[in-house]
């Protein structure tokens, strides 16, 4: 029992620093990327063939197979992720409207699907890769005692990250954001160029996305193209749009209950004979979740809480103008 | 060379599902100035409810038409349920995208409830392939090809010599006007939806009786092939779209005898970026309905 | 008047619009600590002689002297940076940040808007952070604004986003300030504050370029006033001189939207 909810919770928290990256990208800046599960893949994939050693199954084959720390494996699996990111930034994000964006993005996602499927010498293909060392190494532990050190670490990264997205929401940085994405033209017109500030968070968001891959590879012990195909991305912006875009709560709001939640509910709900049923019952359940929250109430669940910031960081403003004080929320 | 020409013959099969679908999608975007992510679900649903008529016995002719018709129902509903609350609220464009979104998740995963995530197959057979010249045939191809023909050819006969075309017409080109003028707007958007829903379910038909299975994720793997197509054409120019439809499945059958075959999607996908980030006006210069 | 160099300098220049010349060979200074009005009739070209000021637009002829610089062809940023401020003919804000947001990312130079610095090196940029905040609250609070603070900007009226805009634009700390129709739309008493404070922002030593069609409003706020027609500077000088110009007349009168009670006080005596 104590296995169930370990699990839930890892994979919880992995999915919720996938959610808080996205929010970087999305809620912070306004940018839509609707491919933004390819940089969780492609830390998964770092990260799992620069931490197993060469290849000695037959038939499999992958690239690298360094056998470095897992740790090492991680962070470089989060930066291959940045310095793809920063290719697609330069070639699309500034100069393509939303929907054209969208296309290209889930294109681009596509693309990667195919090559890896079809290039075994990359990543092995569709069969994936196996055995990925955990970071335990050659400790011998159980599966719930894994699933307990997991969460430990994977806790700490989330707050970790849910730290940095604080601070950057209540900085000039994140300021200066908020303003490109209200209204380019102001923020321009009084001397912000718009490209390094979203390039910037761009970088971080997907740094974060890379990292969510790795942990969760290091997690499952094994990757492969189905994982990762370009309805994933969809999942993610769904759960932001109604946990709440904007801000880190709403975030971790949506990856928990939306994600986490429904797919553990509808994976061990007893009353849905056939598995495919449930998650598509899943899906249904998040696409109409989706359009109404649009359409009711679109800043999502938990709204942007700027206002509560101000209050807490306005004290020395009411002080001065004590009639303000009735005019503070 | 004979096989480049044989590359060449497919391609315009390939060409006349495509066209289907893609002047479905440009009608659409040139009335209401959005992409809707689930038309490539459109796709699969009308290819379902067709299969399933066509296993009760009906006529396989038949069994499209009333794929076309229900996929055509869809649409409407969706625009009264889903798009016209939100464009009547003018939304920003991303969160029409996003409802499209959720759309897709909706009809996609509902068509999975329903017939099941296994792949099934059209018991049809019409006939051996035959040659025409250098050309390699089936009955199919050619019907394929004659459908799409015949169907285009009565669009364009409705949108240049009916009323209904001109007030068509008329909205796509400024929709404010075409009130002012006293067309109403919504029944032709309602309409609108109608056909495209109609065209796309006989292309969805078309394409799985190509590829040969049909199971819930074809549409949406087909869908951004269409938007190739969509976009090299030009985005709400239907006239656009069948050239750009052509051009895609010429290309995507003539680049399939070079590479291999199994990197064919990702080239596919690779010529609908290119086209996006260096000429999203499409191919055909002139005045476009891109802002 | 001063008797220092002009702010800016303008020299022929010229912008067409697809063949159409908007402006076409306009010259004129602009003076510092003075309030100069630009008017003329609809399509004379002040908008867009405003746009070509603030960079956003890059003129296909003559050249724009600011402090002795060309900056024809810089874009609004490096504009901006050099101490040009502006309003816009129809406010912009940003709709869904609290007011007092919006005036403080108008500020230059601030530290805390480095990535880095902003994650990890807070200490760098919080006293600058506390003293943009009590300049930005000092600014609306000199504009009338000041229990707006933590409003959504876009909750805000009309005149009151014309007020806010000038607090942003002041939040630059410009020398050169240009305000695209400060009072249109806008309630008398929001327009006699927004004319003392015009002329509170020009006492600072602040240039001024203020397009304005309330000939009211003008005579109390601007020290002398540009004519332009059809992309051209028709005259300058005092406003009840200019406004019985002869060709000031016929070029308002003459224009496709006369405004009547414009022709009227234009041509009074």
């Amino acid at each position: 029992m104590l296995f169930f909810f370990t699990d839930l919770l890892v994979l919880g928290c992995i999915n919720a620093i996938m959610v808080v990256g996205l929010n970087l990208h999305y809620g912070y800046a306004g940018l839509l990327n609707f491919a933004f599960y390819m940089y969780v893949a492609i830390g998964a994939y770092i990260a799992a063939v620069t931490t197993m050693g060469s290849p000695t199954f037959p038939g499999v084959t992958y690239i690298f197979g360094w056998t470095l720390p897992w740790w090492v494996g991680l962070i470089l699996g989060g930066l291959v992720a940045a310095a793809v990111s920063v290719v697609i930034f330069a070639f699309t994000v500034r100069r393509l409207r939303s929907d054209y964006l969208a296309i290209v993005t889930v294109s681009a996602a596509f693309i990667m699907l195919n090559v890896v499927n079809s290039f075994t010498p990359l990543f092995d293909g569709g069969t994936g890769l196996f055995n990925v060392p955990p970071i335990t190494g050659n400790l011998s532990i159980s599966s719930e005692g894994y699933s307990l050190v997991m969460l430990a670490v994977t806790a700490v990264i989330l707050a970790l990250f849910v730290w940095v997205s604080q601070r950057i929401f209540r900085s000039p940085f994140g300021r200066l954001l908020r303003g490109i994405r209200e209204d380019e033209a102001v923020t321009t017109a009084f001397g912000h160029a718009s490209w390094r500030p979203q390039l910037w968070i761009f970088v971080i968001g997907s740094f974060m996305a890379g990292i969510a891959g790795g942990l969760f590879v290091l997690y499952i012990s094994a990757w492969n193209p189905g994982a990762f195909l370009p309805i994933e991305s969809f999942f993610l912006l769904s759960s932001l749009i109604i946990g709440g875009s904007g801000n880190y709560w709403g975030a971790m709001l949506g990856a928990f209950v939306v994600i986490e939640g429904l797919a553990e509910l509808s994976r061990y709900s007893p009353t849905f004979g056939n598995p495919a049923d449930a998650g598509a019952i899943r899906a249904i359940v998040i696409g109409v979740a989706l359009i109404l929250v649009l359409r009711y109430r679109p800043e999502g669940l938990i709204p942007e809480r700027w206002l509560r910031w101000y209050r807490v960081g306005a004290g020395n403003v009411v002080r001065r103008f004590p009639a303000l004080r009735r005019n503070v929320p | 060379m004979a096989r480049l020409i044989e590359a060449v013959g497919f391609g315009l099969v390939t060409a006349s599902i495509l066209a289907l679908a893609a002047v479905a999608v440009s009608l659409q975007v040139s009335v209401t100035n959005f992409i809707n992510f689930a038309y490539g679900d459109f796709l699969t649903f009308g290819a379902y409810i067709a299969w399933t008529t066509a296993q009760h016995g009906v006529n396989i002719f038949l069994a499209v038409l009333l794929g076309g018709v229900a996929t055509g129902l869809l649409g409407i509903a969706a625009n009264v349920f889903i798009f016209r609350p939100f464009m009547r609220r003018r939304v920003r464009t991303v969160t029409l995208l996003i409802a499209g979104v959720g759309l897709s998740f909706i009809v996609q995963n509902g068509i999975t409830l329903i017939w099941s995530t296994e792949p099934v197959r059209f018991n049809v057979t019409l006939g051996n392939s035959f040659n025409i010249g250098p050309l390699v045939f089936t009955p199919g191809d050619l019907l394929m090809i004659g459908a799409a023909v015949g169907l285009l050819a009565l669009l364009h006969v409705m949108l240049s010599y009916t009323r209904f075309g001109k007030s068509l017409r008329a909205t796509s080109n400024n929709i404010d006007l075409a009130q002012a003028c006293g067309i109403d707007s919504d029944r032709v958007i309602t309409i609108t939806w109608f056909l495209a829903g109609l065209l796309t379910a006989v292309a969805g038909v078309g394409l799985v009786l190509q590829e040969g299975t049909l199971d819930p994720t074809t549409g949406f793997v087909e869908l951004f092939i269409i938007f190739g197509a969509v976009i090299l054409g030009g985005i709400g120019k239907p006239y656009g779209a069948m050239l750009g439809a052509l051009v895609v499945g010429v290309l995507t059958e003539v680049s399939g005898m070079y590479v291999n075959s199994a990197y064919k999607t990702s080239i596919a996908f690779a010529v609908v970026i290119i086209l996006l980030l260096f000429r999203p006006q499409g191919l055909f210069a002139g005045s476009s309905k891109t802002s | 008047m001063t008797s220092e160099e002009p702010i800016v300098d303008i020299r022929d220049l010229a912008f067409h619009y697809g063949g159409v010349w908007a402006v076409n060979g306009a010259s004129f200074t602009i003076d510092r600590g003075a309030v100069t009005g630009l008017i003329g009739p609809n399509g004379a070209g002040k908008s867009t002689l405003i746009e070509l000021l603030s960079g956003t637009l890059t003129p296909h002829r003559g050249s724009i002297l600011y402090q002795g610089v060309d900056t024809a062809g810089f874009g609004p940023p490096r504009v901006a940076q050099m101490g040009i401020a502006r309003t816009f003919q129809t406010a912009r804000v940003l709709p869904r940040l609290p007011v007092i947001e919006n005036v403080m990312v108008a500020a230059g130079n601030q530290v805390g808007e480095s990535p880095l610095k902003a994650i990890f090196w807070r200490s760098s940029w919080r006293k600058q952070e506390a003293a943009l905040r009590e300049e930005a609250t000092e600014l609306l609070d000199w504009l009338g604004l000041r229990d707006h603070l933590l409003a959504p900007a876009g909750t805000l009226s009309g005149g009151q986003r014309r007020l806010m805009e000038i607090a942003r634009a002041l939040m630059a700390h410009p020398k050169l300030l240009l305000l695209d129709e400060p009072t249109a739309g806008v309630f008398p008493e929001t327009s006699r504050l927004i004319a003392t404070r015009v002329r509170e922002i020009a006492k600072q030593g602040v240039g001024i370029l203020l397009i304005a069609h309330n000939m009211g409003f003008l005579s109390t706020v601007a020290d002398d006033v540009v004519v332009m027609a059809e992309g051209r500077v028709l005259t300058r000088g005092p406003l009840e001189v200019v406004r019985t110009h002869q060709e000031v007349i016929a070029a308002y009168l003459g224009a496709s939207n006369a405004r009547p009670e414009l022709g009227e006080q234009v041509g009074s005596a």
